[in-house]
C-alpha cells in the first residue's frame, strides 16, 4: 500500500489548499481525539488544561501539522525524512502505535468538516494511505 | 447492556433525523469502496466498479448505500438492545454473506466522515463521540454470531 505518484500528487495538492488553515486542523484534531478517545488523555497528564481549544491543545496541535507538513514534503521517502521524529516517539515519547491511527483519523474527520468539496474519496483515499505511510515511517524506530 | 446517557440518545435520534438516507448511504458506501479496494470483493455482481467514477455512478452501489443506512434504524429505535436487534443479520453476514467482520468498522469509518462533512461544525468532538460509540456497538452487534 505505498503512495503512487498520483497519491503524492493528491496529497501535495491538498496540502497546498489547506496548510494555511493547519493550526485550526490540528487544533481541532487533537481536541477531537481527547475527547471521542479518552484513553488518549493519558499522555497529557501534564496539561493544566485538556479541554478543545485549551492553549495546550492548541499549541500541541500545531506541533503536530508541523510534523505533517514535513511529512508532505519528505512524502517521497517518509522513513528517512521522520527519522528524528521517530526516534523521539520511540525513546523519549513512547507512544503506542495504535494511538497513530487513531489521530489519523480524527484529522479526517476534521478535514471533512473543514473542506468537504476538496475531501473526495479520491483525496481521502490518498490522505488516508498518507498518514498510513507516516505513522509507519513514525513507528520506524521502535524495536 | 449498552449504558446510554441522554445526551448520547437525543444525539443519535437528531443526527438520523436530519440524515438524508437517499445522499449518506451511498455516499458512505461509494466512499468504503474507493477508500478501502479490497471491499469490492463482497459486490462481485454489481457491475462495474473499475475506477472511482464508475464505482460512485453505480446504481447498484447507491441503492445498496441507502439499503444499509436504512438498516441502521432498526438499532436507533432499539437502542437497548442493538444485539438482540441485529442477531439475524449477524447469522445473515457470517453464513451467507461470509463478510469479513474488520469491514463493518472500514464501513462505520467512512459513515463518519460522510456525516461529518454533511453536519460541519455541529459534528463537535462530543458528538463524534456519541455517534461512534453507536456504530462500534452496531459493528459488535454485527459481528456477535460470527463462529
Amino acid at each position: 500500500m505505498s503512495l503512487t505518484e498520483k497519491d503524492k500528487a493528491t496529497v501535495k495538492a491538498l496540502w497546498g489548499k489547506i496548510s494555511k488553515s493547519s493550526d485550526a486542523i490540528g487544533a481541532d484534531a487533537l481536541g477531537r481525539m481527547l475527547v471521542v478517545y479518552p484513553q488518549t488523555k493519558t499522555y497529557f497528564t501534564h496539561w493544566s488544561d485538556l479541554s478543545p481549544n485549551s492553549a495546550p491543545v492548541k499549541n500541541h496541535g500545531k506541533n503536530v501539522m508541523s510534523g505533517v507538513a514535513l511529512a508532505v514534503s519528505k512524502i517521497d521517502d517518509l522513513t528517512a525524512g521522520l527519522l528524528d521524529l521517530s526516534e523521539q516517539h520511540a525513546f523519549t515519547l513512547r507512544v503506542d502505535p495504535a494511538n497513530f491511527k487513531i489521530l489519523s483519523h480524527c484529522i479526517l474527520v476534521v478535514l471533512a468538516i473543514m473542506f468537504p468539496k476538496e475531501f473526495t474519496p479520491e483525496v481521502h483515499v490518498a490522505m488516508d494511505k498518507f498518514f498510513c505511510g507516516v505513522s509507519l515511517a513514525l513507528s520506524e524506530k521502535y524495536r | 447492556m449498552v449504558e446510554w446517557t441522554d445526551f448520547e440518545r437525543s444525539t443519535i435520534a437528531d443526527i438520523f433525523s436530519k440524515m438524508s438516507y437517499e445522499t449518506v448511504g451511498p455516499a458512505a458506501l461509494t466512499r468504503c469502496l474507493i477508500v478501502y479496494p479490497w471491499t469490492q470483493r463482497y459486490f462481485g455482481n454489481f457491475g462495474n466498479l473499475y475506477n472511482a467514477a464508475a464505482i460512485m455512478g453505480n446504481p447498484n452501489v447507491a441503492k445498496h448505500g441507502t439499503t444499509i443506512l436504512h438498516g441502521l434504524d432498526r438499532a436507533v429505535k432499539n437502542m437497548d438492545d442493538i444485539k438482540g436487534t441485529y442477531a439475524e443479520l449477524s447469522v445473515l453476514h457470517s453464513e451467507k454473506l461470509h463478510v469479513d467482520p474488520d469491514n463493518f468498522k472500514l464501513l462505520a469509518d467512512c459513515l463518519t466522515v460522510v456525516v461529518a462533512a454533511q453536519f460541519g461544525n455541529a459534528f463537535t468532538g462530543e458528538v463524534q463521540a456519541a455517534f461512534q460509540k453507536f456504530l462500534a456497538v452496531v459493528v459488535s452487534s454485527l459481528g456477535r454470531q460470527y463462529h
